[in-house]
């Protein structure tokens, strides 16, 4: 005995259309929203990275701010603006002016780059009262320009009252502008 | 015909919110980037460098003022020597004076060392204050020393 045929199901046409419709639209949507997918990847990267920048800033800008006062500025601009910046024996002859020692000798020794600053030794001598002395190395260490005392020898000199004072100095300045 | 409608909204939907995202995340970009603008930063190299040489240099001027402050009558000194740390030797303030009266140098000397030793303008740098040289050489002669225990620089 032969089946009959079955009737073949034919989908509406209808359904072939939405199902059509609806591939073309993902295919469509997948098409835009690659680029800007990819465009938010590189943003959030980017974010990332201007946050660790910020973060590096922040740390730098205290440190700087440590540094300034430390160089007794409120900045490290101002800091810089206020250092002073004449010559070495001059700064240490107007110190010894001011100190009233008599100056016996001044002498300018090497000037060395050491890293980012500029030394200049010098060796002085200069007659006086203990207090004037005194005075001198006071200013010289609390003053804005960095003086290195390496050595400091204060005598008596004979049958008198005064003391000669030599010094061993190294006074630094800032190489070039920062 | 529900379920293809459904997923059309759906989709429309996700466009949207990936365009809201992406809108927002611009935004927020160009923000911090605004924020974290360089320039008008000074260089912190020469700050660095002088902060270090600062902190490594003794201050000599508290020194003498206790010196000055702490010596009396009994030892008239004769030679004051502040030496700051080279690459072989340690820092160290070297006193020299002669003891009064003569003869009592050992005594003077323990005094002179005592007084030195409580004040922190000295020991701040020079824990320890030795006596180098007691007479020998030349009558009556003190020769104090301070220093680092050890020597270090």
């Amino acid at each position: 005995m032969i089946a009959p045929p079955r009737p073949v199901s034919r989908p509406p046409l209808i359904l072939l259309l939405a199902a059509g419709l609806l591939a073309a639209g993902l295919l469509i949507d997948a098409a835009l929203a690659r680029p800007r997918l990819r465009e938010l990847r590189r943003l959030t990267e980017r974010r990332t990275e201007v946050l660790l920048q910020m973060a590096r800033d922040i740390e730098r800008d205290s440190r700087a701010r440590r540094l300034a006062r430390l160089l007794g500025a409120e900045d490290l601009a101002a800091a810089y603006a206020a250092y002073p910046r004449g010559d070495a024996p001059s700064f240490i002859a107007q110190a010894l002016e001011r100190a009233r020692l008599e100056r016996l000798e001044l002498t300018v020794g090497a000037t060395v780059a050491e890293g980012r600053l500029r030394r200049a030794d010098l060796q002085v001598r200069a007659r006086g009262s203990y207090a004037r002395i005194l005075d001198l190395v006071r200013e010289l260490e609390q003053g804005p320009r960095l003086v290195r005392i390496r050595t400091l020898m204060i005598q008596t000199e004979p049958e008198s009252a005064t003391l000669t004072a030599q010094w061993s100095l190294s006074v630094y300045d800032i190489a070039g502008e920062p | 015909m529900g379920l293809v409608a459904l997923l059309v909204a759906g989709l429309a939907v996700g466009s949207l919110l990936l365009s809201e995202r992406l809108r927002l995340a611009r935004e927020l970009a160009s923000r911090l980037e605004a924020r974290s603008e360089p320039g008008g930063r000074a260089d912190l190299g020469p700050a660095e460098e002088l902060a270090a040489a600062r902190r490594g240099r003794i201050d000599w001027a508290p020194k003498l003022a206790a010196v000055a402050e702490r010596i009396e009558a009994d030892l008239a000194l004769a030679r004051i020597e502040c030496h700051s740390a080279s690459r072989n030797t340690p820092a160290r303030l070297v006193l020299t004076g002669r003891a009064r009266p003569a003869g009592a140098e050992v005594e003077i000397a323990g005094r002179v060392m005592a007084r030195l030793g409580e004040d922190p303008r000295i020991t701040e740098d020079f824990p320890g204050v030795q006596i180098e040289a007691l007479p020998g050489d030349r009558a009556s002669e003190i020769t104090l020393v301070c220093r680092r225990p050890g020597g270090e620089p």
